[in-house]
């Protein structure tokens, strides 16, 4: 059982995690132009993992999203994950979703599989969305219990992951297997999203591809084999939830990403606007510094204020659970904070002038890492069309 | 009949693009058939012959149109540069942006056979018209401007990197024409042009950045109380130019460079333009940076240690050079706003391409509504911009303001036709192969040089600053 933290914990933990990311994340990302290699992220996986920062217990509370329910675990989840994203977004996103599997593997009992994995001989990676966006207004019915037939049918064309329904992934490069959704049912029943463990020797074609952002881990774009469906396999291992608890593991799980992805953009976008601040103290044109010109505060001002209004929305969403209650306000706090973020973090890039398009000053990193943050798991035009209907149904 | 109605005539009598398509496919969600009773196309067949010349459905591309309404040497340019693009910078846009960075000295193949193609094709000459250049004398009635917004968007549309990597060229040589100096064009332009014309590269780089000074250099208050970094001393028969430059697009790669220096003891106002050779004692090419994009033409720091330049060296004369700056920062940043629209319709193409493409639960996605919005949107905005250019390149005559407003109107709105193009594409807009993601990065740089965005405004102010002051007195 999750042992609920208090404020105090909360203080000593953020502290742990700052020295952690200080100590053993920061060195290794000195230089934003040279990708961080391969061993590298895996050493830094497991020093998470000895850290406790990813956890497959749901006991230890300094692990990422050990729990939905408690709102000062979610806070802490958060807050890591901005503190880690701040030094490298990608390695950040990569715990995020280490913790994330691990949440779907206890929520869906999954042991076998977790205890496979904690003996380091396997690798999970989850791959949450469907082939794209967030299938329009059925991913939102579904989550609603309101489904028709016509949702039926996109939803299993969205998470059918055939060859013309390729998938995008982000993940370190030594992943094994594949935690993803699947459509079950018919149309005269109600349909249920269960999760699928799948292999990648075996089990799915993939290309790694080259990306906008997040460099340091893989892109993917993935399809199961044509023969290969999720009823035919011996090699998937599919869970058997109820419609209801389908609906409700789907919207926390996608409420968990938003919240990784929000906040990781956020870390990023607070180091871009340090980076920023102080090269505008620095840096003379026109006669003085150039953070005595209007325009350079404007700049920096688009930068703050994106920080610091997403903060606030964050901070407040963490005072609740997240359950399906939460959906509505999490989704709509992505759907504001992303373009906002990007915008702060460009205006930051341009503080620098020409320096801020070098890949060695790590401005235009940030902007790439923002944009491919921003277009994961819905962007806010889908975003858009997603809570629209959750207002619809409500 | 006016030419207007000539060219509506004309557009009337084409065969439309897509007419054996209209046939056979259904429509997309929420339309009618273009067979349809109900749609523009049928209707406007039954409008009277009266109105037919003003009022008319054109299946024809956009770009078909547009190129149809420009005037008849423009609108063969404007094909032969999409060719060319289309043929040579296309196909080797993904794989030289993705290509390792090479250190000085060293380029990429590709590279050197597309300089050489482009040199053939013109394209290092097309500043001056036949014999000198290679600008048949007919397109030479139009101005420059144009004609360079016209080649520049095409050339961008492909590929950011190989764009700047066949334009900053002219930025180089353009001091030996904006300074006047019939002498010194002589002397370096017509041999260079020569070189060129003969399928030998010879490119210039223009040189006015350097580490302590960029908005300083492009704008008057900044430069007034800059203490210049690139300073000239006299010598016996010339001068020996000591500093550093940055930033300088193909700096690595041209064999001729104009470079502003402020002569010893002196000011910007003392800035004087001069040719530097890349074989002369002293200069070298210190770093080529690591860009975000456009990386198929390279950003070079330069430095002059004790470089001895011959008097007959010296643009346009001594203490010119800021005149001249000046005067190019006039002329340079249209073209950077045309860019900007290439970019635009780059992006546009490339996430048009996708929606009709990519299918989700059955259909492609440009029968949702949502698509055809942020499309509309998209298409609207470029061509909003490039109307704009078109309009502003119609004279001979390039005041700051005009410039400015260009620059840095169009490339906010590109930046943002770019973004919109990969949000379209969700989470396949990251993707590389699939173009969007490549034309942000390009584009983002457009805000920047040239004078960053935020100079530019101000340059707008500057032009006006009399209007404004007579308002107040
Ligand atoms: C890829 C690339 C290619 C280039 N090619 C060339 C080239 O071929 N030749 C060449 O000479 N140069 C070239 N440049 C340089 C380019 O023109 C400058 O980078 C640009 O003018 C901005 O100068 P900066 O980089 O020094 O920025 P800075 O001047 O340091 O500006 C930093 C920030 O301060 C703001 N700022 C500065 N001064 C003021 C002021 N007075 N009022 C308000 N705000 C101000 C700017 O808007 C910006 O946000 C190139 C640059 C790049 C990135």
């Amino acid at each position: 059982m999750f042992q609920s933290l208090s404020q105090t914990d909360i203080v000593s933990l953020n502290d742990h995690v700052e020295r952690f990311s200080e100590g053993a994340i920061a060195p290794k990302f000195s230089q934003p132009e040279t990708l961080i290699s391969s061993d590298n992220i895996e050493q830094l996986i497991n020093s998470a993992f000895e850290q406790g920062l990813i956890s497959a217990e749901c006991s230890e509370g300094m692990g990422l999203w050990v729990t939905t329910e408690d709102p000062l675990q979610i806070q802490f989840s958060c807050q890591a994950l901005r503190k880690i994203a701040s030094i490298n977004p990608g390695i950040a996103y990569q715990f995020h979703q280490l913790a994330l599997s691990f949440y779907l593997l206890r929520e869906l009992k999954k042991t076998g599989a977790m205890d496979i994995v904690l003996g380091g001989e396997e690798q999970p990676a989850v791959s949450l969305q469907g082939h794209f966006g967030l299938a329009r207004y059925s991913l939102a019915r579904f989550l609603k219990g309101a489904t028709n037939s016509e949702d039926y049918d996109l939803l299993s064309d969205y998470f059918g992951h055939g060859a013309s329904q390729q998938s995008t992934l982000f993940a370190h490069r030594s992943w094994t297997h594949l935690l993803t959704p699947v459509v079950v049912g018919d149309h005269s029943s109600d349909a249920t999203i269960q999760f699928e463990w799948l292999d990648r020797a075996n089990l799915i074609h993939c290309t790694e591809g080259h990306g906008h952002g997040l460099n340091e881990l893989g892109h993917y774009l993935w399809h199961r084999p044509s023969n290969q469906t999720s009823s035919n396999s011996e090699a998937m291992q599919c869970s058997t939830l109820s419609p209801a608890q389908s609906r409700s593991l789907y919207s926390r799980a996608l409420q968990i990403q938003w919240m990784g992805l929000s906040n990781i953009a956020l870390g990023t976008l607070e180091h871009a606007y340090t980076l920023a601040n102080d090269y505008s103290a620095l840096r003379v044109q026109g006669g003085c510094t150039i953070n005595q010109h209007a325009a350079v505060r404007n700049l920096l001002m688009d930068a703050k204020s994106a920080y610091s209004t997403t903060h606030s929305l964050i901070e407040l969403a963490c005072q609740f659970p997240i359950n399906e209650s939460s959906l509505a306000d999490i989704s709509n706090i992505r759907m504001k904070a992303h373009p906002m973020i990007c915008q702060g973090a460009n205006q930051a890039l341009q503080v620098f002038g020409g320096m801020g398009y070098m890949q060695d000053a790590g401005l235009e990193k940030v902007v790439r890492d923002c944009t491919q943050l921003r277009l994961m798991n819905g962007t806010p035009m889908e975003l858009s069309l997603f809570i629209s209907e959750l207002e619809q149904c409500r | 009949m006016n030419a207007q109605t000539k060219i509506f005539e004309r557009l009337a009598n084409d065969k439309p693009l897509f007419a054996s398509h209209q046939s056979v496919q259904k429509p997309l969600d929420g339309y009618v058939s273009t067979s349809s009773l109900y749609s523009t196309r049928r209707a406007f067949e039954q409008i009277s012959s009266l109105s037919k010349p003003i009022i008319q459905y054109n299946p024809m591309e956009v770009w078909e149109q547009d190129t149809r309404r420009l005037p008849r040497q423009l609108a063969k340019y404007r094909r032969e540069v999409r060719d060319f693009s289309v043929q040579h910078l296309q196909p080797f846009a993904q794989e030289i942006d993705l290509a390792e960075h090479l250190p000085v000295g060293l380029s990429h193949p590709g590279i050197d056979k597309l300089l050489k193609l482009a040199a053939k094709k013109g394209f290092f000459s097309d500043m001056l018209p036949k014999p000198l250049g290679s600008v048949p004398l007919l397109r030479y009635r139009y101005p420059l401007a144009w004609q360079q917004a016209i080649k520049v968007e095409e050339l961008a549309r492909s590929c950011g990197g190989l764009m700047l990597l066949l334009s900053a060229h002219n930025l180089g040589i353009a001091p030996l024409l904006m300074s006047g100096d019939l002498g010194a064009a002589r002397r370096f332009l017509l041999p260079a042009l020569k070189e060129n014309n003969s399928g030998e590269p010879h490119l210039f780089a223009y040189g006015i950045t350097e580490p302590a000074a960029g908005s300083d250099v492009e704008e008057g208050h900044g430069a007034s109380l800059y203490k210049p970094g690139t300073v000239a001393k006299r010598v016996s028969g010339g001068w020996k130019i000591t500093g550093r430059k940055c930033f300088i697009s193909g700096g690595d790669i041209a064999k001729s460079m104009t470079i502003f220096a402020a002569l010893e003891g002196e000011g910007i106002e003392s800035w004087t333009c001069f040719l530097v050779r890349k074989n002369m004692p002293g200069f070298s090419v210190v770093r080529n940076e690591l860009k975000m994009g456009m990386r198929a033409s390279s950003a070079a720091e330069l430095e002059f240690d004790h470089v001895f330049v011959p008097d007959s060296h010296v643009i346009g004369g001594l203490r010119n050079g800021w005149a001249i700056n000046r005067s190019i920062l006039n002329l340079s940043r249209l073209p950077v706003a045309a860019m900007a629209v290439g970019f635009a319709q780059g992006a546009t193409d490339a996430a048009m391409d996708f929606v009709c493409r990519y299918k989700l639960g059955g259909k492609g996605l440009i029968h949702y509504q949502e698509t055809q919005l942020e499309l509309a949107q998209m298409v609207a905005d470029t061509s909003a911009i490039r109307s704009l250019v078109w309009q502003s390149s119609q004279s001979w005559v390039s005041t700051q303001g005009k410039s400015a407003l260009n620059k840095f109107y169009c490339t906010d709105l590109a930046v943002k036709v770019c973004e919109r193009a990969m949000d379209m594409m969700s989470n396949h807009g990251g993707l590389h192969c699939n173009s969007a993601e490549k034309a942000f990065r390009d584009a983002r740089l457009t805000q920047i040089f040239e004078g960053t965005n935020q100079i530019n405004r101000l340059a707008l102010i500057e032009d006006i600053q009399e209007q404004l002051m007579s308002k107040m007195s």
